[in-house]
């Protein structure tokens, strides 16, 4: 798997943007930057100002104070950014009486893609979205979940460094939620991809990078296993039996062991200096089963849902 | 081609198929088809009718001396000269367009800008193409599928006049330069119509906008007029229509300049509005 460079510069960077609309601030001194390869979530709950920040990174909305910058050019740098750039913006409609294949077939020419790759392009995206055959239907024809698989597609022409997603599997069936979100993680790594979205579980599947929002703020940010703590913490289901807890807390390491009753969760935290998860799972692993425990499930971290709610 | 060229013609080009294929745009153009060929049909009828009752075709000599006499009267000798062998049922199309051409254009682009920016569609274009490009390719293309329309009712007129016995030479002449006067008169409402669709993010508002503006210029054309300030009304394009028609040169070129640039200052104006706003 194609991993992050985390010397390279930066694909987006927000330098204490603000963004207010008459009297009320969507975003207040929001700083950030985006690894470039990384695929990384924009996180928080409704009113978080995601959409806000969303929308100053495609150069929908211009902040009201602050800096956004895309590939090192101010978003409205249409001219330099052009080709390099796809954006799925989540509330906008698809041009109700143009064919799928006729809108497509603009959109690449608008961004310049060359007048001999334009078709193939325009039917390798839409196969990607398996709407191969989707062409000669009418935008307004399509169901909910079409219509965003082509939104979908045209974010993905001409192969963009950069691809800001808003909520691009909301409204999908599960299977072809699975696709694409299988579409975005093949591009790890030679794509930046933005996504915002409400579904945690889906961005801790495959984001490698978060922000968390709340009410127009940053809260944190970092690499998804910094959020989760996936690197300190590891958490042991137990059936009904022995729970050694001091002998857990008695192995090298470990800083601190709770036991969650109500969940029969026993959570292990420890000093990743002294080792990393995996080897902190096999040590309490051996403790366990020395001690008879009935184990029924491991995981590394908080989870990603727990830790946006102690948060926000 | 430059790459800005390129992009206002390709949006142009995809408005005019909208434009052209849409079910308003082919309503509309039925609208204007019928009300030009009424126009014509209601001008031969008048002219059956006074035929009947002198029971008799009055010679061409009174005919012209009549025509050369009504159109002194409204345009002066000079251009009265040059008129009078303009047919008939053409000239009165081309007044005709004059009154309903802007209405047309009104009612083809009212949601030129505010169809996109209502149902946030120009967020699919304004990554890939600068925001006045893709409005100027709009406004190219209002002006061209309208444009396109008006040319089928003036070739339309134009066989009508054939028919009704007119010289050729004399109808294809006329025709084609009439049709180009109006299409540079509706230049100028095109820009009015883009500039009045990018303020508004609702294309209904749009439409009462436009509609009222234009209803606006025109009272306040008459009130000027009637009040013999006939000076303070060289700033709306509908007083350009006699230059238009004129012989000399100068003042053909100064109405062709002064309608585009009214056209093209308005445009401006909507280029720096779509730029400026949040989508």
């Amino acid at each position: 798997m194609a991993s992050v460079d985390k010397g390279a510069a930066p694909a987006i960077e927000l330098r204490a943007v603000t963004k207010r609309f008459g009297a009320q601030t969507a975003v207040s001194e929001l700083s950030m930057k985006v690894p470039d390869g990384s695929i990384f979530g924009l996180i928080g709950p409704n009113g978080a100002g995601k959409t806000t920040t969303f929308s100053m990174i495609a150069g929908y909305l211009s902040p009201t104070a602050g800096d956004v910058y895309v590939l090192d050019h101010r978003p409205t740098a249409v001219d330099a950014l052009r080709g390099k750039v796809g954006v799925l913006p989540q509330d906008a409609l698809l041009p109700a009486n143009d064919r799928v294949g006729d809108f497509l077939t603009y959109l690449a020419r608008l961004q310049g893609i060359d007048e001999g790759r334009v078709a193939d392009e325009v039917k390798a995206v839409l196969a990607e979205v398996d709407g191969a055959d989707w062409g000669p239907r009418r935008c307004g024809q399509l169901s909910h979940g079409m219509a965003k698989r082509v939104g979908i597609a045209q974010a993905l022409l001409g192969q963009p460094r950069v691809v800001l997603l808003d909520e691009p599997t909301a409204g999908l069936d599960p299977r072809v939620a699975f696709e694409i979100r299988q579409v975005l993680a093949k591009r790890r790594g030679k794509t930046t991809l933005v996504i915002s979205s409400h579904n945690l579980q889906e961005l801790e599947e495959i984001c490698d990078h978060a922000a968390i929002l709340d009410r127009g703020a940053l809260v944190l940010a970092g690499t998804m296993s910094e959020l989760t703590a996936a690197a300190e913490e590891v958490r042991f289901s137990l059936a009904r039996g022995p729970v050694p807890e001091e002998q857990v807390r008695a192995i090298a390491g470990v800083r601190a062991v709770a036991w969650d009753k109500a969940s029969r969760e026993l959570e292990v935290a420890f000093d990743k200096a002294e080792c990393d998860a995996e080897e902190m799972i096999r040590r309490v692993l051996v403790v366990l089963l020395a001690e008879g425990a009935r184990i029924s499930g491991v995981s590394k971290g908080r989870g990603l849902e727990q830790r946006v709610m102690e948060l926000t | 081609m430059p790459r800005v060229t390129s992009q206002i013609g390709l949006t142009a080009a995809r408005e005019i198929r909208k434009n052209l294929k849409s079910t308003k745009g082919i309503a509309l153009f039925v609208l204007f088809m019928l009300g030009g060929l009424g126009s014509l049909a209601v001008m031969r009828g008048f002219k059956w009718l006074v035929e009947s009752a002198t029971r008799t075709q009055p010679p061409p000599e009174v005919m012209r001396e009549f025509k050369l006499n009504a159109l002194t009267e409204a345009y002066g000798a000079t251009t009265a000269k040059y008129l009078v062998d303009c047919p008939g049922m053409l000239y009165t199309q081309f007044q005709l367009t004059l009154f309903f051409f802007p209405l047309l254009i009104l009612l083809v682009g009212f949601d030129v800008i505010a169809g996109e920016t209502q149902h946030r569609t120009f967020r699919y274009l304004v990554v890939r193409a600068p925001r006045a490009a893709i409005t100027a390719g709009k406004a190219l293309g209002l002006w061209a599928a309208t444009s396109a329309m008006l040319l089928v009712l003036f070739v339309t007129s134009a066989v009508a006049a054939l028919a009704d016995g007119e010289p050729a030479g004399a109808v294809v002449s006329w025709d084609l330069r009439l049709w180009a006067f109006a299409a540079v008169y509706g230049a100028a409402y095109v820009g009015l119509t883009t500039l009045t669709s990018s303020l508004v993010r609702t294309p209904i508002i749009a439409l009462l906008s436009g509609f009222g503006l234009v209803v606006v210029l025109g009272i306040a054309r008459f009130v000027l007029l009637v009040a013999k300030l006939d000076w303070a009304t060289w700033i709306f394009p509908s007083t350009y229509d006699k230059w238009l028609l004129s012989p000399e040169p100068k003042h053909l070129l100064s109405a062709i300049a002064v309608l585009l640039a009214w056209g093209g200052a308005c445009l401006a104006a909507a280029v720096e509005v779509v730029k400026r706003r949040d989508v």
